[in-house]
């Protein structure tokens, strides 16, 4: 007869393997709830700009131009991110950001801004999820200690099919597209009322969360401010046609592969991409923010980029 | 107290169905092989691109399907081969794609760029086949492995640039 208090060794053994599996079991569960609140802060943050932009919308009869060069036109001016900061209660920054330069957005040139922006930390431009760097033009970089913050969504400035997209350098396709067919486009301004297809049927801000890979696997920050933080702006006198912080819709959503075309270095086709399994998160004209799938078509998404090509897109979600 | 009750429980689960544990732990295996995975079937494209039977030692080789919105470029190595890989892995999406094949970027500092480099020539990339409208170069991408080889010539350029 046995002892029924006694154990042995195996089933010491099983019941340490059991309770491994279960651990192991509800280990991803946990993390998975984790995730999603910190996707929820992310679509939060969208919510709180797309308010500002609309606020800008109301008081200035346009929304803001997504990118601009300074007044001779000869200097790297500034993003729509700085222009909306008085409607993201950031008036105090607003006021002393020098917006005469030049330059203004390119903290290389500009030493007042540098010094007033760096490490400071704005809220609604970081996604939670994201395991990319929040200061830039910092180290690692050999020559840059601004800390300025970079974030993590980007402009939309129409997509590549629009009557106005162009190579960015005229006959060198593989410098990649530009359009000005959406509503934050560089060097000017689009109206609400331009946006004939309707404010709930057009993206204005998307996400830029995760890392691209090179063809070795490294990694590289694909956003579209690729390391010059959310105040640089454009320059057309740029021998290069470079335009930061708002991007042309070329790709799927979550192409992450870095050397695609217009995605790299100070590239204007930087994808819409993120670190949730599945998608990515964009906000609309309307105000609203929506999950959007990688399975999207590429003409769907490219008439949701677009405020005027006449196709409004019916049941997304 | 709590834990040598589940403890108990648990060995007397384990008495009464000893044979029941190797099932579950294949289950569960079978369970975590089976999410996951690629999100899309890639076929391996590689090549070799030459001018006039020499390789083209510099140059990007563009891929463009407008369908899938798939534009993806390959770097030239030294000896004119190629091989794409995109961030999910080696190749292409199944498909059709147009082909062109360009000059290597430039890069230049940022600042008041006032004076724009002189962009270097590349007379053995003629300008046919830099656009995918004029190359008429098309590649189907199928499953498993895809060789690309591209033997450019200049009588051909100077043809197609007069239309």
């Amino acid at each position: 007869m046995r002892d029924r208090r006694a154990f042995t060794l195996v089933e010491l053994l099983v019941v340490i393997a059991i309770i491994g599996i279960l651990i192991a079991l509800l280990l991803p569960a946990v993390q998975a709830a984790r995730e999603a609140a910190r996707r929820l802060q992310c679509s939060n943050n969208l919510k709180q700009v797309g308010l500002a932009l609309l606020s800008y919308e109301s008081s200035h009869g346009v929304f803001p131009p997504g990118a601009l060069e300074t007044a001779d036109g000869l200097h790297w001016g500034h993003s729509w991110w700085v222009r909306i900061l008085p409607y993201i209660e950031q008036n105090t920054i607003y006021d002393q950001f020098d917006q005469e330069g030049p330059p203004t957005g390119w903290l290389g040139g500009n030493d007042h801004n540098a010094d007033l922006l760096r490490k400071k930390y704005f809220p609604f431009m970081r996604c939670p999820s994201s395991t990319l760097r929040q200061w830039v033009m910092a180290p690692p970089h050999p020559s840059w200690d601004v800390y300025v913050m970079s974030a993590n969504y980007t402009g939309v400035s129409g997509a590549t099919d629009h009557p106005t997209a162009h190579d960015r350098l005229d006959g060198q396709p593989e410098y990649g597209r530009v359009s000005s067919g959406g509503l934050l486009i560089a060097y000017g301004s689009a109206s609400a009322a331009q946006a004939t297809d309707g404010m709930s049927n057009t993206m204005i801000v998307v996400e830029q969360s995760d890392w691209c890979k090179d063809t070795s696997g490294e990694k590289f920050d694909c956003r579209s401010d690729t390391r010059h933080g959310f105040c640089m702006g454009a320059n057309r006198s740029d021998s290069l046609k470079r335009v930061f912080n708002v991007t042309t819709v070329l790709h799927r959503i979550n192409e992450k592969s870095w050397g695609a075309v217009g995605i790299g270095s100070c590239a204007p086709n930087q994808p819409i991409q993120s670190v949730h399994p599945g998608g990515a998160q964009a906000l609309f004209a309307d105000g609203s923010v929506h999950f959007l799938s990688e399975m999207v078509e590429i003409q769907t998404l490219y008439n949701l980029a677009n405020r005027d090509d006449g196709n409004v897109v019916g049941d997304l979600w | 107290m709590v834990t040598l009750m589940v403890i108990t429980a648990l060995r007397d689960i384990y008495r009464r169905c000893a044979y029941a544990l190797p099932v579950a732990l294949v289950l569960l295996g079978l369970c975590l092989t089976g999410c996951g995975g690629p999100r899309e079937i890639l076929g391996k494209v590689s090549g070799k691109v030459t001018f006039q039977g020499e390789p083209v030692s510099e140059g990007l080789v563009i891929f463009s399907n407008t369908d899938k919105g798939v534009y993806m470029t390959a770097k030239l190595g030294p000896d004119g081969s190629y091989a794409v890989k995109m961030a999910e892995g080696s190749g292409l999406p199944l498909g059709t794609y147009q082909v062109s094949i360009t000059p290597p970027l430039v890069e230049v500092p940022l600042g008041p760029m006032l004076t724009p480099p002189k962009p270097r020539a590349f007379p053995n990339i003629p300008p046919k086949y830099r656009r995918n409208e004029t190359s008429g170069l098309t590649l189907t991408v199928e499953q498993g492995d895809n060789t690309f080889d591209v033997d450019m010539e200049k009588r051909a350029s100077a043809a197609n640039s007069r239309s």
